[in-house]
């Protein structure tokens, strides 16, 4: 984020972007509304990974997991159970994050290749029974008719409720980020045995970014529960983790609004060649080949190579 | 739960895990010696299934026997389709962060399936089984299709021919060498790049072998490559990655597991599956089968 | 006394790399630990610092019995280490990667709501300013070069406020002028600073101009310790350095090739390897400073010289597989600098890499098999023929490389080397580990090789064994070349290899 700090006019873009934000309701449409709230929602659940991967260089398999967690807890007790409507929705992501502790704490014994499996492994666990449990999760029928009340609910109001949730996860993450916890999880992506020899219990920081990570995960599928009023597997499965990494590598992950810019590109470019064309996957797949063969530093990365020629790109 | 149903179980089990080992065997050679993880592996197998499709309905159809033909020939493009994939964009990506091997070669698999997409369609094929392996026979009370004992046959020949191929030809050796010390193979002249890409051309071969015999008893539709590749990570892991003996294991494994999952508990055999890929991860990574990294350099 | 310990071993299969070893140190001691390679220095850092368990003895550190605890641990107790290959946060700028280490220490780490930037900001400038980054505050640590790397390494250990410090081989990969400014820093650390500091270094010169106290290890042992000047005159470790000189008298006289050539009228003239001042880096450490060296037909060269100071980088740097940024080399009349290491012994170049590197499980027959091949100029060697050479590798033919002995692996490697029909040969190290009896059937081996015509060069430690055999000898110290000329002239004047090898 070096490069746009040091612009003094960063200040004015965010507020400008913020009163845009705000003023969105009463300017465009409601498709607009709606596409903004499903971008916000991913950039929650692609910052949240990326604290794992971009900044503690833990590479998972599987955020689709914790995502469904959170989804499908809240969606179960809006359904299921009377349960007030904040109550279930924060309860999403804490059993994400209760889940993931024990998740985590397996994984965290493993590294590279094995840790990676292992993640996708837990994440097929919960995609499975998720599926199969018809009685809980009424499996690939979905769960439907999940309600918001009132005063979140139709397009415009879940909108705010959406941005200020958005608001409020961004600013947190920024702050760890920038917290000396979110140092040494950097020192821990760029040199664990030295990390361990500045008197850091490397696994026990490392645990503690994926239940971080869990809980934001969970957070992002508890609001697209709400939104879209339904969850079904089909947006839970492996597609939804690859989904949320390449919107990382698009954005780039190694600034940390990098997943936000990569989510507004990559619903967008969804959005708009889906009208055109039925051949979506081909246009992804040869972005992705583009960007890991020329751009490994996303769109953030090119920016920066452009404006600040001086700042070594990233890996 | 009789006698018959489960001696039936167990033959379909083995007669699944061969098509899956045909898939897994190319996965695990390719991350054994390249160790690059190849997401697209599974749609060199649906491609497979296309082209057996493809050939016996239209190039050939006239053409009796055209799936021995299309079985013999078809494997041939997807090796060097592969082969060309290698030398193009894999070698560019080995040493990499396992993140972009992993999202580059799910590109890959996605320019493939739509690909596949554009050339065939949406509807979901079907294949007739071919001479002479249609029809069924009586095993012990159990109605056995003829064509298990050719997936029996195909899944023994191509472990053998493997094994045969690792440890008593040229080739193997090579490939041996360059996979235990790539450097010391370079140093002795061996051509370390043409032998990866070899490598990855033989996994690609064994995965277009895979579709077409698959192609008969699946239905070859769009995303069949996903419910394959998931399967293939299981195998892989539970048999040993690089281990040809495990994937063939493991192949087994994963075949009976969905076999007589199904009966006895159908919510949860998959379920089974992913779990006791998480165990091996969690206590024995390197699989059934496979060496720990501290084995291997302790000559 | 600030750190002691007592009766340290520790044994990886059923090599002893740590035996018995007790020592002590002193509080504001700077001091050293030196010893040819394998001697076990790295091993008992790794040991304190807690990255492997010992089998028995123990550490005690400030009065506090430390053995086995986790790294994380032990350096939150005060120790403090640099690595041998550099190990900074590259991505992080320079005072973040100070600023981590202060974070940690002072119990922040975990801490996820407070601005890391301004927290112990003086803290940080301060360490700044000791290992004299200073300007550099804002850069990214990759960008740094080498030397300025190795010092923010030290930079990150000050972090922790550590009142010992272990630096392992801190001056590697540097240039002499970078070796000395950073030489006055440790010193200046140790005597302004009061940290006591242990380091393990292979220049001799930063270890006699600054240590305190000297060790000397050797096979897992520390056979001496003393002043810099009782090192010195120390007999004992005399011989480990310097084990040739008795047996350079002794040894037997090398055959006088260059009578035989002549009477086999052979051209002894025409260069056959050229190296034209390479600079080679391993990253951004710079290990060879304009290297020059040429092998005639039919010559054997020798290269001497401690370990560490680059033998092993040259023969890799011929061979293709470290290219050198800067200089030629050229073979039969062609530049090969930059060529696949597959192409260079496609051409004729022939390796013998140290620690044999045999494919342990394909049998000796297999290993040898896959080397064949042709040679442009005629195929000399096939399988019956290295039989006759290697007796014992027929005997063995279909067992597998990974039983053999080391004495075998390394007949073996040579084999294997010579069915690739290469027109010259690089031998790294050959004598190495192997017994006295080995080396002489190995002497015998290299001899006929020579008699064939082959031309080779050999680096050794072992320079009794490399005299015996080379015609040719050059001696490297710390990247560069210093001092060329006929084995003959050295075998003479031992001062000159006392000079250059001894302490």
């Amino acid at each position: 984020m070096d490069f746009l700090q040091k612009t003094k006019n960063f200040q004015w873009i965010l507020m400008a972007l913020s009163i845009f934000f705000l003023l969105a309701p009463f300017i465009l449409q409601p498709g607009w509304i709606s596409l903004i709230s499903e971008i916000m929602i991913l950039s929650i659940a692609a910052c949240g990974y990326n604290l794992l991967m971009g900044y503690t260089g833990m590479v998972s398999f599987g955020p689709a997991g914790q995502y469904a967690l959170g989804a499908y807890v809240t969606g179960i007790l809006l359904v299921r159970t009377s349960a007030p409507f904040l109550l279930a929705f924060i309860s999403g992501p804490i059993f994400a994050a209760l889940v993931s502790i024990v998740i985590g704490w397996f994984c965290v014994r493993r590294t590279e290749v094995y840790f990676s499996l292992l993640t996708l492994a837990f994440a097929q666990i919960i995609y499975t029974i998720i599926q199969k449990w018809y009685s809980l999760t009424g499996g690939d029928d979905g769960l439907v008719g999940i309600m918001v009340p009132s005063w979140c609910s139709g397009i415009h109001k879940y909108y705010i409720f959406t941005f200020l949730i958005w608001v409020i996860s961004l600013f947190c993450l920024w702050k760890i980020v920038n917290s000396p916890f979110g140092k040494v999880l950097q020192g821990i992506r760029e040199n664990p045995r030295r990390t361990e020899f500045i008197s850091i219990n490397v696994k026990e920081y490392q645990l503690r970014a994926f239940v971080i990570s869990s809980f934001f995960l969970g957070l992002a599928g508890s609001l697209y529960s709400g939104f879209n009023g339904s969850i079904f597997p089909a947006n839970i499965d492996v597609i939804k983790s690859t989904d949320i990494i390449v919107v990382c590598l698009l954005g780039g992950m190694h600034r940390f609004f990098g997943p936000v810019v990569g989510a507004f590109i990559y619903i967008f470019l969804n959005k708009l060649i889906a009208n055109y064309t039925e051949y979506w996957a081909f246009v992804l797949g040869t972005i992705i080949i583009i960007l890991v063969l020329q751009a490994r530093g996303g769109v953030s990365g090119l920016l920066e190579k452009i404006y600040s020629p001086r700042i070594i790109g990233s890996k | 739960m009789n006698l018959q149903l489960a001696f039936m179980q167990l033959l379909n089990g083995l007669g699944s895990g061969m098509i899956i080992f045909l898939v897994a065997v190319g996965l695990s050679i390719i991350f054994g010696t390249l160790k690059v993880l190849n997401l697209a592996h599974a749609a060199f197998y649906m491609l497979g299934a296309y082209l057996c499709y493809w050939v016996s309905h239209t190039v050939l159809s006239n053409i009796s026997g055209n799936f021995w033909i299309t079985l013999l020939l078809a494997p041939i493009i997807t090796a060097i389709f592969g082969g060309a994939l290698e030398r193009l964009i894999i070698r560019r990506i080995y040493g990499l962060n396992i993140m972009y091997q992993f999202i580059l070669t799910f590109g890959i698999s996605l320019v493939i399936a739509d690909s596949v997409k554009f050339l065939w369609g949406r509807e979901v094929k079907n294949m007739a089984i071919p001479y002479p392996f249609d029809g069924s026979i009586f095993v012990m009370g159990a109605n056995l299709l003829k064509y298990q004992l050719f997936l029996y046959i195909m899944g023994v020949s191509i472990y053998i021919g493997l094994l045969l191929l690792l440890h008593k030809t040229k080739l193997g050796k090579l490939i041996r060498a360059v996979t235990h010390n790539q450097e010391m193979a370079s140093a002795l002249g061996i051509n370390v790049p043409s032998v990866y890409t070899g490598i990855f051309m033989l996994g690609s071969w064994l995965a277009g072998i895979a579709g077409i015999v698959a192609a008969p008893v699946t239905s070859i539709t769009l995303g069949m490559d996903h419910v394959v590749l998931i399967q293939c990570f299981v195998v892989v892991v539970i048999g040993g990655m690089g281990s040809l003996s495990g994937a063939f294991l493991g192949s087994i494994i994963m075949g009976l597991i969905n076999s007589f999952g199904i009966i006895f508990l159908p919510e949860l055999a998959l379920v089974f599956a992913f779990l006791l890929m998480a165990i091996i991860l969690i206590i024995r990574p390197f699989g059934l089968m496979g060496e720990s990294e501290e084995a291997k350099e302790k000559f | 006394m600030i750190l002691e310990i007592k009766s340290l071993s520790k044994a990886f299969g059923g090599i002893k790399a740590v035996d018995n070893v007790s020592l002590r140190v002193d509080q504001g001691e700077l001091s050293s630990i030196i010893g040819p390679n394998g001697a076990g220095k790295t091993t008992l850092f790794n040991i304190i610092t807690g990255h492997i368990a010992p089998d028995s003895g123990q550490i005690i550190f400030k009065g506090q019995d430390i053995t086995g605890l986790p790294p994380y641990v032990i350096s939150s107790l005060g120790i403090a280490r640099s690595f041998q290959k550099v190990n900074i946060f590259s991505m992080l700028r320079v005072f973040e990667n100070i600023q981590v280490a202060l974070l940690s220490a002072h119990g922040k780490g975990k801490e996820l709501f407070s601005n890391a930037k301004t927290l112990f900001y003086r803290e940080t400038e301060e360490i700044l300013e000791i290992i004299g980054l200073k300007g550099y505050a804002n850069e990214l640590a990759g960008s740094l070069s080498h030397g300025d790397q190795k010092r923010l390494e030290v930079g990150i250990a000050l972090g922790g406020k550590p009142q010992l410090l272990l630096l392992d081989e801190p001056t590697a990969g540097m240039s002499p002028e970078d070796t000395l400014d950073f030489t006055e820093f440790i010193r200046s650390l140790a005597k302004e600073k009061g940290i006591s500091i242990l380091f393990v270094e292979h220049d001799m010169n930063v270890v006699f101009s600054i240590s305190d106290k000297i060790r000397v290890m050797a096979s897992g042992q520390i056979i001496s310790e003393g002043s810099p000047d009782e090192i010195r005159k120390d007999k004992r470790v005399q011989s480990i350095y310097f084990s040739g000189i008795k047996e350079i008298k002794e040894s037997r006289p090398a055959i006088n090739v260059y009578q035989e050539y002549q009477s086999k009228k052979i051209n002894r003239r025409s260069s056959f390897l050229s190296v034209k001042e390479i600079d080679t880096f391993y990253g951004l450490s710079h290990i060879l400073f304009k290297v020059s060296l040429e092998v005639s037909e039919g010559e054997i060269v020798c290269l001497l010289g401690r370990n560490g100071v680059g033998k092993t980088t040259t023969l890799r740097s011929i061979m293709g597989l470290v290219p050198p940024k800067k200089g030629r080399i050229e073979f039969l009349g062609e530049n090969i600098v930059g060529k696949p290491a597959f192409k260079i012994a496609r051409m004729g170049i022939g390796f013998v890499p140290e620690n044999r590197l045999i494919f342990p499980d394909l049998t000796v027959r297999e290993n040898l098999e896959i080397a064949i091949k042709d040679s442009p100029k005629g195929n000399n060697w096939n399988i019956e023929k290295v039989y006759q050479i290697f007796p014992i590798l027929a005997e063995r033919q279909n067992q597998k490389g990974g039983t053999l002995s080391g004495g075998e692996q390394q007949m073996l490697t040579i084999a294997r080397t010579l069915m690739g029909n290469p027109q010259l040969m690089l031998l790294d190290e050959p004598s190495e580990g192997l017994a006295p009896i080995i080396v002489n059937t190995l002497y015998d081996q290299l001899i006929s090789l020579k008699q064939e015509g082959m031309p080779i060069l050999l680096s050794e430690q072992n320079f009794a064994f490399a005299l015996s055999l080379s015609d040719k000898a050059y001696i490297l110290e710390k990247g560069k070349i210093c001092w060329s000329g006929e084995s003959s002239v050295l075998k003479e004047n031992p001062a000159i290899l006392k000079q250059y090898l001894s302490i």
